[in-house]
């Protein structure tokens, strides 16, 4: 391990998939209800295939290359940065505000807006105060927590499953290229990874295939519970998941949403605070050298600002804005670390 | 850095010290265990049946006690609404599993439903009952109501003779134009005793009302076909005599396949049966395989009946639309389009119980 | 510059008393040893007067022995004698303070510039006993005494390899406390050793009577509720973690030696894990991390629960929940609050009171606390018995006795006023603090996070003793991260 690297691909791939999942279990208010689980595993199988032909070229990029140029910073100008920062941070500003819908949404006892905003935006900035390094090895732990979640809801929803509700529907490829395009997303969160990059060492291999099949994977089983269980009723639930939380139940607990949301609320809490370090690393390469130590209040003031703005565009304008500017960032970058290679290349013969 | 930080965090918390009021104490809620909801005159009736206890720190004896809080309106918002308001707690419904439609309400119970079913307006495993009680006759039940929630629960578990009667919301057939579909359980009722007797019957519904009920043997392999109970303890009469077996352990075996562009289903039941008695006296060692032949030959016809009372009306609780469409979807789906799946598909039920 | 001694046995006398003033306890004795005058000094208390006369006889019964010089005496004593001698002789005023003071006897020869050394410490000291805490079903029943070099023959006594160092260095203005570190040249890093000595170097401490004194200068700076450092009464404990490559470091007058560096899956770690059966052992230990949760989250969590989603309890529990807090005059949480500090109160109480009072303090708290509040309707019986259960696990992990204890009043300040999203953000907060902190460079949370096989091995698990034989572990196998830490 070098000096500079103070974290492992594997913390990085678990930081990106848990960023993920929890999209998973805490869906936007505006996506409408699960499709059927007959359509919806093929398309989230074509769906993370297409993720990571896309991801083929800036991965090869970062791994391969002739020198340093590259490799580890995928950021080479401040342009570059802006735009990735006020992409990450409007990220997380979605993510705070469907953590916070949602969470209002499973209270009995709603909370004032102001004042959940400001725990989300606390915890984020001292998970900046802590460090990069800090908050990978809590989302490790957040991840076991979200993991032992989601298992105890399957496990408490297995009485509960029938064959019958799988969906038997004839084999349509149209519906399902239908369901792959409208569920396909490019998320920040990519973004976030190539940023965070430069922590790991270079020479180590970073597994994010593993990590979007693992993702593919994850859905396969939420879909496959949610139809078993719901039947026809898991399409006209916003927050399938959440209802899947709400019927299982162990022995004489019966009720144990609260405690599936609280698994939750912690992965969004390590979500934010992780597209917050994004934030950070991108604002310290355009700040001047005297305010960079201010970076993490700048990032954190940015989530804050954006917080409005991003509830008044709303979630399905977000994600397709989303899915656009990260699309059109990783192809920047590609495009300018090729460059910079070839230069480079060039320039030591 | 870090301890300006540990203590902004710190002042923070501090200052959070005059939301204490915010929250809402458990003695300020009032916990609502039974929503009961009927029809009268064009109004909707609503009952709430409200848990609350007596203050006492040493909480050994402590159990709830029942209050139920009545009122009407113009639509079910308003009356519960206006039943809520009887009382000066905010209600608490996270705890209310069981909903109570009375005989007004029964002849079109979808709207109640509906109602319900909505996202987050109540615990998706909120569980349905029909009652013939009028709203006056609940509001009179305060000292059974206990027995009631318990009863509910009890069932909504695997209740008396293995079987989960109830159906939780998210299970009923509503999202069709025509009303709700499928079967809701009754809650018993002696008005002389005013005693809750469980779950004795069973009614089937289609457009939203109740056109059939079941008890006794129907009810009860309507609940094995129905995947909710794998036992028949029955007693009922066979070809002029009273029989009465045990069968527990039993295995439903679907097969379909598809002559002639028509479907068909073979629905095989297996498993042991035993205990079998005729007239009150056990059947001998030797007579069991005809006895047991007899059985069989009765729940065919039984089968038979509850096929037509359901499957031919469109009626599919049992699902035999979905396992014909495991052989053949795309046939299965263009019958369903053209609404004769269920006139032109053959359920042939077999029961094939062997005796111990 | 340190004051040599001379040749002249007057000025050397003169230099030591004026050392150790009129102090009672010092003493000297003038004697004439083979014909050269000699001067004897000793620490009573410190030194026996018999043994040194033991030995002084020694040297009187040679009479055919005749040194020419006051040197050939010195040489004499020192090579040819069977009397114990330390090795280093004493050529300086400091000198002649450290030897004093560790109990031996000094003799000034006059004409010679340097003062033999005699083994003559007689000190009182506590015998070994058994561990006041860190109790154990099997295994060695002894625990470190205060003198040093007991406590480090009690080492050596246990690892018998060439492996095991010992060095020394002196810590405290004023009281010059002898600081022992054991560590095995093998399997400790390097840079951990470097680290560890240079900020005991720069340890600026006025005095020190325990090894407690030294945890803020070898932790970082930042302020955190849990410690990096840990403390050990055992010597078999001291011995497997200096068998893991960790460094222990033991204070003259201080029977809890500190291991460095401490990571926090050893607190839920005993040596009895190590004697039972592993299944069992995994048993406990996955106890013991449940132990922790509880005593940290449950009150905060029970608050939370009964304040925000009483939906969790079931129906019973939730009526008698409902009916205490409509009985007692305080908020649930303000409650909780007030027990906590009750038996906090109980606790402390019974720590200092002597012993023949002490009980009387369980009881009175037991009638005020558990019966008379409860039934005068003050405190409600599911907080009694929350704050009971949550005191019952505390005492599972007592080494991590305080960050619980403060933990757990946030987490109930955290839960009341702020509900399920203040307990997830609390515990999200003390996540990362806990993954903040390094132990000279190597995460704290080791090997929980960043997580390896270890904590599958013997972590939160332990692995039979076949298998954790084969991996034969030490801290060099677990990441090391910030080398900012070891600077």
């Amino acid at each position: 391990m070098n000096e500079q690297a103070t974290v492992s691909a594997k913390q990085l791939c678990i930081l990106l998939f848990l960023s993920l999942c929890v999209d998973m279990a805490v869906r936007s208010f505006t996506s409408g209800g699960m499709p059927p689980a007959q359509r919806a595993i093929p398309a989230a199988i074509l769906n993370a295939a297409a993720t990571s032909l896309l991801l083929i070229f800036p991965l090869r990029l970062q791994r391969g290359g002739t020198g340093e140029a590259w490799r580890g910073d995928a950021l080479g100008t401040k342009l570059l940065s802006f735009f990735s920062a006020l992409v990450l941070a409007a990220a997380g500003a979605a993510a705070a505000i469907r953590a916070e819908e949602f969470f209002r949404y499973g209270c009995d006892e709603p909370m004032p807006h102001l004042l959940v905003y400001t725990v989300f935006l606390s915890a984020a900035f001292y998970a900046l105060r802590c460090g990069m390094e800090s908050l990978v090895r809590a989302v490790g732990i957040a991840t076991g927590i979200f993991l032992a979640s989601m298992l105890l809801m399957l496990l408490s929803n297995i009485g509960g499953m029938r064959l019958f509700n799988l969906a038997a529907e004839p084999f349509e490829v149209r519906g399902i290229l239908q369901t792959a395009v409208h569920g396909f997303v490019l998320p920040p969160e990519l973004l976030l990874f190539f940023l965070l990059r430069p922590y790991v060492d270079a020479a180590e291999k970073t597994p994010v295939y593993r990590t979007i099949a693992m993702l593919c994977l994850f859905y396969i089983a939420l879909s496959f519970c949610a139809q078993a269980v719901l039947g026809a009723w898991a399409e006209a639930q916003t927050q399938t998941v959440h209802t899947l939380s709400r019927l299982g139940s162990l022995s004489v607990f019966r009720r144990l949403d609260a405690l599936h949301t609280a698994a939750w609320m912690l992965a969004e809490l390590c979500k934010l605070s992780a597209l917050a370090c994004g934030v950070q690393s991108a604002v310290l390469r355009i700040l001047p050298k005297r305010l960079q130590k201010y970076a993490d209040r700048y990032a954190v003031g940015m989530l804050a600002l954006l917080i409005p703005v991003c509830i008044g565009l709303g979630q399905e304008t977000l994600y397709c804005a989303f899915t656009v500017a990260t699309a059109a960032l990783l192809a920047v970058m590609t495009i300018y670390g090729h460059i910079r290679e070839g230069s480079y290349a060039k320039k030591n013969g | 850095m870090q301890k300006r930080t540990v203590k902004l965090l710190a002042m923070l918390l501090i200052a959070l010290l005059p939301l204490c009021g915010c929250s809402r104490s458990l003695g300020e809620r009032a916990i609502v265990k039974i929503v009961y909801l009927d029809e009268s005159n064009g109004q909707i009736e609503a009952g709430l049946a409200v848990f609350t206890c007596t203050p006492n720190s040493d909480t050994a004896s402590v159990e709830g006690e029942a209050r139920i809080y009545t009122a009407q309106g113009a639509s079910i918002e308003e009356a519960l609404y206006h039943a809520e308001r009887q009382q000066n707690k905010k209600p608490f419904y996270a705890q209310n599993e069981i909903l109570l439609l009375g005989p007004g309400a029964a002849a079109d119970v979808t709207p109640y439903l509906r109602h319900f079913a909505a996202e987050n307006a109540a615990r998706p495993n909120l569980a349905a009952f029909l009652t013939p009680l009028t709203l006056e006759e609940f509001a009179g039940c305060e000292e059974g109501i206990g027995d009631i929630v318990r009863e509910g629960e009890r069932l909504m578990s695997r209740g008396a003779q293995g079987a989960a009667l109830t159906q939780s919301l998210f299970e009923l057939e509503l999202s069709g134009e025509s009303g709700m579909r499928g079967y809701l359980p009754v809650f018993s009722f002696s008005k002389e005793e005013k005693d809750f007797r469980g779950v004795r019957q069973l009614a089937l519904m289609e457009d939203g009302a109740p056109y059939r009920m079941l008890e006794d043997a129907p009810m009860q392999l309507f609940l094995l076909l129905a995947e909710r109970s794998n036992r028949l303890t029955l007693y009922t009469q066979i070809d002029g005599e009273t029989v009465s077996f045990h069968a527990q352990q039993l295995c439903l075996t679907r097969v379909s396949s598809m002559a002639g562009g028509v479907p068909k289903l073979t629905v095989r039941l297996t498993g042991a049966v035993e205990d079998i008695t005729a007239d009150g006296v056990p059947v001998e060692a030797g007579a069991r395989q005809n006895a047991a032949g007899r059985i069989n030959l009765y729940l065919n016809e039984l089968a038979k009946e509850l096929n037509e009372a359901t499957f031919a009306r469109g009626n599919d609780i049992f699902h035999y639309g979905w396992w014909m469409k495991q052989f053949d979807t795309a046939s299965c789906e263009a019958l369903l389009r053209a609404g004769t799946l269920y006139e032109t598909a053959q359920i042939e039920f077999i029961s094939d119980l062997k005796p111990v | 510059m340190e004051q040599t001694l001379s040749t002249s046995l007057l000025e050397n006398k003169l230099a030591v008393k004026g050392m150790f003033g009129t102090a009672i306890d010092f003493y000297t004795k003038d004697i004439t040893l083979m014909g050269y005058p000699c001067c004897i000094c000793m620490l009573e208390g410190l030194s026996s007067i018999e043994r040194l006369w033991v030995m002084m006889l020694e040297i009187l019964s040679k009479p055919e022995t005749q040194p020419q010089t006051p040197e050939e005496l010195y040489d004499y004593i020192l090579k040819q004698t069977a009397i114990p001698l330390e090795s280093k002789s004493v050529v300086c005023l400091e000198d002649a303070r450290v030897q004093l003071t560790a109990g031996t006897s000094v003799i000034l020869i006059d004409g010679v510039a340097r003062g033999l050394v005699l083994s003559t410490q007689s000190m009182q000291y506590r015998s070994i006993q058994e561990p006041s805490g860190e109790g154990n079903l099997r295994g060695s029943r002894e625990s470190f005494t205060e003198p040093l070099r007991v406590n480090i023959s009690l080492v050596r006594r246990l690892i018998r390899t060439e492996e095991l160092m010992v060095e020394t260095m002196t810590v405290g203005e004023r009281t010059q406390t002898e600081v022992a570190l054991l560590y095995n040249t093998k399997l400790a890093p390097a840079a951990v050793l470097t680290a560890v000595k240079r900020r005991l170097q720069a340890a600026k401490l006025p005095f020190l009577f325990d090894t407690g004194y030294l945890t803020g200068f070898l932790q970082k700076s930042r302020f955190s509720f849990f410690q990096s450092v840990g403390y050990t009464e055992r010597p078999d404990t001291a011995c497997a973690k200096i068998c893991e490559g960790k460094v222990v470091i033991m204070a003259n007058g201080s029977p809890f030696a500190m291991i460095v560096p401490y990571f926090f899956s050893e607190n839920f770690q005993s040596m009895d894990d190590y004697s039972e059966k592993a299944y069992f052992a995994s048993i406990i230990r996955v106890l013991k991390y449940t132990a922790f949760l509880i005593a940290v989250m449950l009150p905060g969590v029970f608050v939370s629960v009964a304040n925000f989603t009483p939906e969790l309890f079931p129906p019973e529990l939730l009526y008698k929940v409902a009916s205490a807090e409509l009985a007692t005059p305080l908020p649930l949480f303000l409650e909780a609050l007030f027990v906590n500090f009750l038996l906090e109160v109980v606790r402390e109480a019974g720590l200092r009171l002597p012993k023949p009072i002490g009980h009387s303090v369980s009881l009175v708290a037991a009638l005020i606390v558990g019966d008379a509040a409860v039934s005068a309707g003050i405190i409600g019986t599911p907080i009694i018995i929350v704050a009971a259960l949550t005191a019952i696990c505390t005492y599972v992990v007592p080494s991590l006795y305080e960050p619980i204890t403060v933990l757990r009043i946030l987490f109930i300040l955290a839960g009341g006023l702020l509900g399920p999203l203040g307990i997830v953000a609390l515990f999200f907060w003390m996540l990362l603090g806990m993954c903040g902190m390094n132990a000279f460079g190597i995460p704290y949370m080791s090997p929980i996070a960043p997580g390896s096989k270890a904590f599958l091995q013997d972590g939160l698990l332990r692995r039979s003793w076949r298998r954790l034989a084969q991996a034969n572990f030490s801290i060099r196998e677990l990441p090391g991260g910030e080398t900012e830490e070891l600077e």
